[in-house]
């Protein structure tokens, strides 16, 4: 079950999160040139539950300079997956790690344990999800 | 307090001239939508600071039910937008 | 309950902070280049914003009337409220805005939803299909 003291936590980072997003995206108005870096990252989910699912869609969406942009439900070849639009990053990795670690904030709230590292499988992306999937089945 | 109060109201109402001049520009659906909802928001806190003005009792009251509701124009512009389709 | 010149800055600060981030969105959304980077830099006045006007105002009510448990509870609720609905409504929005057939910017790289093959957003793809059906249907009428 859910540790309310984690919740909080966790809630906390939300909110510096969002603080930090804003002075991004208020001091990219002042810059000249075009605005930000828009870029569309594809991001494999850890999350396995709807409730998990529903709370990192949100939690992307309210940090700014992230949104969701679609979202695609987990099969038996691959697993839950986000199309997330960023504005600020400065590389597609870069953008991936940030995500990440939301996440693994997200499911060390939710589960009361930190997920197996992105290590282990983020190598198994789209060529071939099986791999990951049997991985993940196996424990 | 008035001072601070129509300073607000002023930048508000600055930021809906500037969402609406942008949408005189921006020729799709999307664009539209969102800008609805800057004007939404921005109507709401142009209300707040008035009931401030005016010594109304009603100050929290507008802002809490707002944000319960506000998603419904932003559902109702999404389901426009993909012509009923989900 | 508050004396009144703490409560005049602080409802300063925080509504006039609130107020010229929503008017600093406003401007980023002038000059942003597509309809997802204007919702994506709209969330600051939802997340940010809205919840400091709201601060500005349960701190006006605590100076004008005093404490009491209700307009705690309707300032903590409005809150909590803000900030979920908000971003509900925003993925509503991209989501339609982006299966709606909205343009996408150009210099948007990588996008890896235009390089996805078709069964991994089948859903995707397969509800685009059907309202290109639906636009047939309509212009027949």
């Amino acid at each position: 079950m859910m540790n309310p003291f984690r919740a909080i936590g966790y809630s906390l980072w939300i909110g510096k999160e969002i603080v930090t997003g804003t002075v991004d995206v208020l001091t990219g108005i002042f810059k000249a040139g075009e605005y930000g870096r828009p870029m569309i990252v594809e991001l494999p989910l850890r999350c396995e539950t709807d409730v998990e699912i529903t709370l990192m869609a949100s939690s992307i969406t309210i940090t700014p300079g992230t949104l969701v942009v679609a979202s695609a439900a987990a099969d038996e070849r691959s697993r839950a997956t986000l199309f997330v639009h960023a504005l600020f990053g400065e590389s597609e990795a870069d953008v991936l790690e940030g995500l990440y670690e939301m996440e693994d904030r997200l499911l060390h709230m939710t589960r009361g344990r930190k997920p197996e590292p992105i290590s282990s499988w983020t190598a198994v992306q789209r060529p071939s999800g099986e791999a990951g999937s049997t991985e993940r089945s196996a424990q | 307090m008035t001072i601070v109060l129509w300073i607000c109201i002023g930048l508000l109402a600055l930021a809906i001239v500037v969402g609406l001049c942008r949408v005189l520009t921006a020729k799709d659906m999307g664009s539209r939508a969102i800008v609805g909802d800057l004007v939404y928001f921005s109507a709401i806190g142009i209300l707040t600071f008035i009931a401030m003005l005016v010594d109304l009792s009603i100050v929290l009251d507008v802002i809490f039910l707002s944000s319960m509701l506000g998603i419904l124009a932003t559902v109702a512009l999404s389901r426009i937008q993909t012509r009923g389709h989900r | 309950m508050i004396p009144d010149t703490l409560a005049i800055t602080l409802v300063g600060v925080f509504g006039i902070t609130g107020s010229a981030i929503v008017l600093l969105c406003a401007v980023a959304m002038f000059r942003a280049n597509d309809a997802l980077s204007r919702i994506n830099v709209f969330s600051p006045a939802t997340g940010l914003a809205m919840p400091l006007i709201l601060l500005a105002a349960y701190i006006y009510t605590l100076w004008h009337d005093g404490f009491s448990l209700t307009r705690l509870f309707m300032a903590v609720a409005g809150f909590l409220a803000l900030i979920v609905v908000s971003s509900v409504a925003s993925n509503v929005l991209s989501r339609s805005t982006f299966a709606g057939g909205a343009p996408v910017w150009r210099h948007t790289s990588p996008n890896r939803l235009s390089e996805a093959p078709g069964d991994e957003d089948a859903g995707l793809t397969e509800y685009e299909s059907t309202l290109a059906d639906f636009d047939i249907d309509d212009s027949e009428h």
